[in-house]
């Protein structure tokens, strides 16, 4: 039954590892286990395929393990005492692998039958045991962790306090009965020291930290992989960090807003965020660290509202901008954050003994076999009647060149140690080799087997449904890649046309692409606009995957309209525009970029006067050039 | 000459070396000159001295361990499972056949490792831990005991097939080669619950848990019940010689899906290795 309710954990945890979760995937990679057919959908409402390691019949399952393991375990410890005090006699080796009977002459010279029986490796007994019982600590460790433990995560800039509260921490994640995280003093972050490599990426991260005791300030310092003892738990320092915009908005109408924006991690130590100020106004924050770590001095800002740029720049520390509608933007100051764990677990101890005590009993189960060793010796006139028997608890043919040994030894040595008289001598034995390929248990610690073959079945029937529920969650039909690819590009690029921002665009275009729309949104800058765009309608016409390419074809409708930076008055007429499109995607560092676009239709384009001419030559392909005078798209 | 070069001929030199051996093993077995497999042997170890001395300059040049891009992890694998090879044959010459299947596949990991990109990475903090030095070479060291008993597995249903042929005779009894077998898995678990321990010590001392069920978590953790299972269905529940070969081939593919496949489909907190 354990072996059952293990090879259904198994496949449970196959499901779990290979369908998205809900605590380490993305919101948008759980959703497609809805949206990928009907069959999937069902199953994973039915079996919360979505929190496989939190629901109900998981952890069900694994309370019924747990109580097997502990009847398992109870039966081994029994087992195991009256196994460790036995004392094997002559019956004992009937039925050992090794046994062999012959005469020689008489070499002890005595009158009694003397017998010679030792045990070794007594110890390769409690293997099982000690594994088995490692196991149940760890699964009680963990079931006590998700009662009683507590973790906790916040971040925190330079300068900050951390109160000895629990609503001091962002979040808290408190076990069923357990209490919310919080450390028994005051802990401000003084400094956050930061190294790169010369190549930019991060090296070393570190926080230096204040204790507030009631005896005085004790310094401490966090880093990543180096936990920090605190009164009531432990602190951890993860990878999450970067510098913070003290931004204060100040507005005509309304009180001044002091805030601290987190900006996080976009690669290439670039960090980017959001603010959102008063009358709908939204501010796009951006700056870089150096790769000596130093704060940064300055960021990049663009300031939207409502799809229109209002102001795009660089601002120094303690400089204030003017925004058209009489608000003021002021950077105070660019520190650093970043985020602290808190974590409570007073069972740790038991999962850490658990651990050793699974490893040291797989380590004693495969190293320390336990044998049961005998000779006989009956003086039969000139002549001695030689029993020897070997009877290894398990591995038995691993023990073939030992007992050949041991059969060497007694024909050309006398028998040393301790002897006892014979008891009992079993008759017709005379194998040399070991007396069955699959011997039978040799412990009484060794379950019979009822079910093998139900077992193996059960484990076929399992692997099938893990690969039938793997190819139900893998599968994603290509025009619904193709479309997904599309969108988020078409939601980048517009959004990139509509800050005046080129740099958004890296993560969806390849080079030539990317140069192509930085040199179209450089031109509308140059001249005071942006372009304020948005997706009507997208139909995915086709889509074809060769390789590392993808081609989609679409036909979508947009409708466009430029804005002046500043005001974010339309400048022109707007335009409701009808394009059929070619995307070739290319597939580079495991991310899907646009290669390039080519119009497959003549667009229609309804505006008649544009506001600046873009010269276009047309590609081949193009079933018919256009006349149209704008018609670069998003 | 550049750093990489330099590795790049050492590890080729290895390569050649390690074929050579394998072609020595093969002429030995084939036209039954056991004498020769001595000589074998030393050529394969002799394929060591490049193979370690490569792996010694690249930790020089990128400053770590072998734990992160393909061409590193492969070719450190592939060592270590040479090197138990080696000692096995050491201390057991007449299962020289089982380097017909172990060596072929260790010379394939190097080759494929040799043809990724070997552009050095840098260590990020979070893998700058005692605990990932003790998790990736325990880890090594399972892989290394699984391809022994992949090798003992193919063996095994070799002669339960009654296939016969000078090299498959100098081999022992098929009971003899199932033992064997059994007793590579337990090593390849041993060393596998270890790589689980100590990721687990690190990942509490990173995030204050040692467990998070992140899919390559879940995978290790199903590749260990995998292995527990066979172990238990043949330790105690009487397994036959064929089903085990059978279930040590199917666990031995798991373990490299988990360990050189997985990371590569699953997002997961190990996308820092085997890039």
């Amino acid at each position: 039954m354990i072996v059952g309710e293990i090879a259904t954990i198994a496949l449970a945890g196959a499901v779990g590892a290979t369908l998205p979760q809900a605590n380490t995937a993305s919101v948008e990679s759980l959703s497609s286990l809805y949206e990928s057919g009907s069959l999937l959908a069902a199953l994973t409402s039915f079996l919360s395929l979505d929190h496989v390691f939190h629901s109900p019949w998981f952890l069900t399952l694994t309370l019924v393990t747990a109580t097997s393991l502990w009847i398992v375990v109870a039966e081994q410890v029994r087992r195991l005492r009256a196994a460790w005090a036995q004392r094997p006699t002559l019956a004992h080796f009937q039925s050992a692998p090794f046994r062999i009977e012959f005469e020689r002459p008489a070499r002890l010279r005595v009158e009694e039958p003397h017998l010679k029986i030792w045990t070794e490796k007594r110890i390769g007994l409690t293997g099982s045991v000690m594994l088995h019982l490692g196991l149940l600590l760890v699964i009680i460790a963990g079931a006590l962790r998700a009662l009683f433990g507590s973790e906790a995560l916040v971040d925190l800039v330079e300068g900050e306090t951390l109160p000895p509260i629990t609503t001091g921490w962002g979040a808290q994640f408190p076990g069923l009965l357990g209490k919310p995280f919080r450390l028994e003093d005051p802990v401000v972050l003084t400094n956050v020291k930061v190294r790169h490599y010369a190549d930019g990426d991060l090296r070393d991260l570190r926080v230096e930290l204040a204790v507030q005791r009631k005896h005085g300030v004790e310094l401490a310092e966090l880093a990543v992989n180096h936990d920090l003892k605190a009164g009531g738990g432990r602190v951890f320092l993860g990878a999450d960090f970067g510098p913070a915009a003290l931004l204060e908005w100040q507005s005509p109408n309304a009180e001044s807003r002091r805030e601290a924006i987190l900006l996080t991690d976009q690669g290439k130590r670039g960090y980017e965020a959001t603010s959102s100020g008063p009358n709908g106004l939204r501010a796009h924050l951006r700056t870089h660290i150096q790769t000596n770590g130093d704060h940064p001095k300055r960021m990049e800002i663009r300031v939207m509202k409502a799809g229109a740029l209002l102001f795009t720049g660089e601002n120094w520390v303690g400089q204030a901008m003017v925004l058209p509608g009489g608000e003021q933007l002021v950077l105070h100051g660019l520190p650093f954050w970043a985020r602290l764990r808190g974590s409570h677990d007073s069972a740790l101890w038991l999962a850490y003994a658990g651990f050793a005590l699974v490893l040291a009993g797989s380590v004693i189960i495969f190293t320390l076999v336990k044998v049961d060793g005998c000779v006989a010796v009956t003086p039969v006139g000139e002549k001695e009647k030689v029993f020897l028997a070997l009877k290894p608890h398990r591995f038995a043919p691993l023990f073939t060149e030992r007992f050949q040994q041991l059969v060497r030894q007694q024909n050309g040595s006398p028998i040393s140690g301790e002897s006892h008289p014979v008891e009992a001598m079993p008759m017709g034995i005379a194998n040399f080799r070991p007396a069955s390929m699959n011997p039978e248990p040799a412990c009484p610690l060794a379950t019979p087997p009822p079910c093998a073959a139900k077992l193996r079945g059960a484990s076929i029937c399992g692997w099938l449904l893990v690969s039938l529920l793997l190819s139900a969650g893998c599968h994603r039909s290509a025009p619904d890649q193709a479309r997904e690819l599309v969108e988020r590009y078409n939601q980048v690029v517009a959004e990139a046309y509509r800050r005046g921002d080129p740099k958004l665009i890296n993560s969806v275009v390849g080079p030539k692409e990317g140069r192509k729309i930085t040199g179209l949104i450089g031109v509308r800058l140059d001249l005071g606009l942006t372009l304020d765009s948005q997706l009507i309608s997208l139909e995915v016409t086709g889509a074809k995957m060769v390789k590392d390419e993808m081609h989609v074809q679409t036909r979508e409708c947009w409708h466009y309209r430029d804005r002046k930076i500043g005001t974010g008055a339309q400048v022109g007429e707007d335009s409701l525009d009808v394009y059929g499109m070619l995307y070739v995607f290319k597939k580079t560092e495991g991310a899907w970029l646009v290669e390039e676009i080519r119009f497959t239709s003549e667009p229609q384009i309804s505006r008649k006067r544009t506001t600046w001419i873009a010269e276009r030559v047309a590609p081949d392909d193009v079933a018919s050039p256009t006349k149209a005078p704008e018609i670069q798209k998003p | 000459m550049s750093p990489f070069a330099s590795e790049a001929i050492l590890h080729w030199s290895a390569v050649t070396l390690y074929i050579a051996g394998t072609v020595g093993f093969a002429y030995t077995l084939i036209f039954s000159r056991q004498e020769k497999v001595r000589v074998a042997t030393w050529v394969t170890a002799t394929g060591l001295i490049p193979h370690t001395a490569g792996l010694a300059l690249r930790y020089i040049h990128v400053g770590h361990g072998p734990y992160m891009l393909k061409y590193e992890v492969l070719s450190s694998n592939a060592w270590i499972a040479i090197v138990m090879l080696l000692l096995f044959i050491g201390r057991k010459p007449n299962w020289a056949p089982i380097t017909l299947v172990a060596l072929p596949a260790a010379i394939l990991m190097m080759g494929f490792g040799l043809f990724t990109n070997p552009e050095a990475r840098s260590l990020p903090p979070t893998l700058r831990s005692m605990w990932l030095v003790f998790h990736v070479l325990f880890n090594k060291l399972a892989v290394g005991a699984f391809i022994l008993a992949l090798a003992a597995a193919i063996a095994l249903l070799r002669k339960l097939n009654g296939a016969s042929g000078r090299w498959l005779n100098r081999l022992p009894g098929a009971e003899v080669i199932e033992a064997y077998t059994v007793r590579f898995i337990g090593f390849g678990f041993v060393f596998w619950t270890t790589t689980i321990g100590a990721g687990a010590i690190w990942a509490n001392q990173s995030w204050g848990r040692y467990w998070g069920w992140d899919p390559i978590e879940s995978w290790s953790l199903v590749t260990w019940l995998a292995y527990a299972i066979l172990l238990h269905a043949r330790m105690f529940f009487r397994l036959g010689a064929r089903a085990t070969a059978w279930g040590t081939i199917g666990c031995f593919v798991l373990s490299v899906l988990t360990v050189l496949i997985f990371p590569f489909v699953f997002p997961s907190m190990h996308s820092a290795y085997f890039q």
